[in-house]
């Protein structure tokens, strides 16, 4: 039982006790004094510049100069050598098959080329991600979204095809217009989803070879003489024997925490709360269930307005709902929705 | 949400350039720190007002090291004794005693300082208002509002309800959460103080031993 639990169930006289002894602690302390009101302004006004200087120059606003500035100076370059750039830029633009969103540390192609937001990756590419901190967030050409995680290496194939060789990859079809399915290959079999969210982990422990976590959707894992499916809350797990199990997993919580963590930015500016809370259903899991119907109703006409860049889809619930006069409790996968100051 | 939790995303809102974020830093965090100084500069005001810009723009130049490891009132007044460290050293001055040792930790006993100067009773008295103070100061801000309102200013729930905007019974339900709050933050700072009291005690006892 935690301290809050024990003040809710204190007797009557235990709780009484308790309040006088806090009421006279506080009393004998008196109110906390107000500075005066010239200082506060002087040292808001100045660490005001500060922190204006510092949002300023942090490294992501910078890169994004910098991608705006390269992006720019294309443009220039095309304009320039006309025809020419158009005719031997074909082939290397049907070749692309990814695109780089979003790096959390060190992430590079095989060939030693760093990779950041922006690079344009073709198939055949062999892309990798540092084993301190290293992650990486794709967007494939239709559309489908592709994380990787620490110590991962994958290459890209064409045809919705990635050869996983080690670590661990998400992947999410939702922004797909027309998701025509994805084969991730690896070393003991091949997983392909029907429209869904999953991880597949090339493990080389003692006791395991391949995991398959399935979020959303359904997903079949072939290999060479069997074929084993799992559906959302499901993992199969590939032992070092060749056997293939199927758990339960839950689709929220810890073991999915990476994936939230290289996200790309969702960007609120202009969207209905309901786009928000969809988008956070589906980065962190759970399933969004509204205290009262009227609230959720309400969400379609609520209007956001801001940044939530640098934090994740659970961090900002508590920076988005409070603001749209609601307030939010988890429980076992659930998020709730509540209007605020009714708990 | 857990304190720590919470400043961990009020300091991502404010790297990430959130206007309304820097409000809620600046007007909960100066004034609490502005009260952290005088205690421990006998109350003169200009020269809190300068330790406490100091220290603040400091720490918003560091804010990208704040790794939610201890609650952000406590690394900001780490950054606040630093300062005044530093203040008292550029200046050569020992006229008040600072824990140099103690300055560069950032745990809740570098918050504390028994050896301020006074007679005894009015050092104790003066010690429980600023640990009752600074407990307060680190709750959330409408924690520490409705604890002064419901106690000291004795106003009713449905009062206190209408400054925070809320209905009676979320009212007291806030209430209920704040003292929780209050009550593990206050216990949190007592032990700190009693465990530097004892090992200046020790430390006390072996220079005597010695001398």
């Amino acid at each position: 039982m935690n301290d809050f639990e024990r003040f809710l169930h204190a007797t009557p006289k235990e709780a009484s006790d308790a309040d006088d002894e806090l009421g006279r602690l506080l009393r004998e302390a008196g109110m906390r004094a107000e500075m005066p009101a010239g200082d506060f302004a002087e040292i808001k006004d100045a660490a005001r510049a500060e922190w204006q200087a510092v949002a300023r120059s942090r490294p992501a606003a910078a890169s994004r100069w910098g991608v705006g500035l390269a992006l720019a100076a294309s443009l220039i370059l095309a304009l320039a050598i006309g025809w020419w750039w158009q005719r031997n830029a074909a082939s290397a633009v049907d070749s692309r098959v990814a695109t780089v969103l979003r790096v959390e540390g060190e992430a590079r192609t095989a060939a030693g080329a760093v990779l950041e937001p922006g690079s344009e990756l073709a198939a055949g590419t062999e892309i990798e991600t540092g084993s301190g901190g290293g992650r990486m967030a794709l967007r494939l050409s239709g559309g489908e979204s592709v994380r990787l995680d620490l110590s991962t290496r994958a290459r890209l194939g064409a045809g919705n095809r990635i050869e996983l060789e080690a670590g661990a990859l998400y992947f999410d079809s939702a922004d797909a217009a027309d998701h025509g399915g994805i084969q991730i290959a690896t070393a003991f079999g091949i997983v392909r989803d029907i429209g869904t969210q999953f991880e597949v982990r090339v493990d080389e422990g003692a006791d395991l070879r391949l995991r398959v976590r399935v979020r959303e959707g359904t997903v079949v894992l072939e290999r060479e003489k069997d074929s084993h499916a799992a559906a959302r809350g499901e993992e199969l797990r590939l032992q070092p024997d060749g056997t293939v199990t199927t758990a339960q997993a839950a689709p929220y919580g810890e073991e999915w925490a990476w994936v939230q963590g290289v996200a790309p930015t969702f960007d609120i500016d202009g969207q209905p709360l309901s786009r928000y809370l969809e988008w956070v259903e589906r980065e962190t899991g759970w399933k969004v269930v509204f205290a009262e119907p009227d609230l959720e109703a309400s969400t379609a006409t609520v209007i956001l307005g801001g940044t939530i860049e640098e934090l994740m889809a659970d961090e900002s619930l508590s920076v988005i709902l409070p603001g749209s006069g609601m307030d939010y409790r988890v429980e076992e996968g659930t998020l709730l929705i509540v209007t605020a100051g009714s708990d | 949400m857990k304190g720590v939790e919470r400043d961990r995303i009020l300091v991502k809102r404010l790297i990430a350039g959130d206007e309304a974020a820097f409000d809620e830093f600046a007007d909960h965090y100066i004034p609490a720190l502005h009260r952290f100084a005088m205690a421990r500069l006998r109350g003169d005001l200009d020269l809190s007002r300068d330790i406490v810009q100091g220290a603040l723009c400091k720490a918003i130049a560091k804010l990208s090291t704040f790794r939610g490891e201890a609650a952000l009132m406590t690394w900001l007044c780490a950054c606040c004794r630093n300062e005044i460290a530093a203040h008292f050293r550029n200046r050569q001055k020992v006229g008040v005693e600072i824990e140099f040792a103690a300055c560069e930790k950032i745990e809740a006993g570098a918050m504390i300082d028994l050896r301020a100067a006074g007679p005894e009773g009015d050092l104790l008295r003066k010690e429980a208002a600023g640990l009752v103070h600074l407990a307060l100061d680190s709750l959330p801000p409408h924690y520490g509002k409705a604890l002064e309102w419901k106690y000291i200013e004795d106003l009713p729930v449905v009062e206190i309800a209408e400054r925070l905007s809320l209905g009676p019974k979320a009212a007291e339900s806030l209430l209920t959460r704040a003292r929780v709050a209050f009550k593990q933050e206050y216990d949190r700072l007592l032990k700190a103080v009693r465990s530097s009291s004892e090992s200046h005690s020790v430390a006390a006892t072996r220079l005597e031993a010695h001398s």
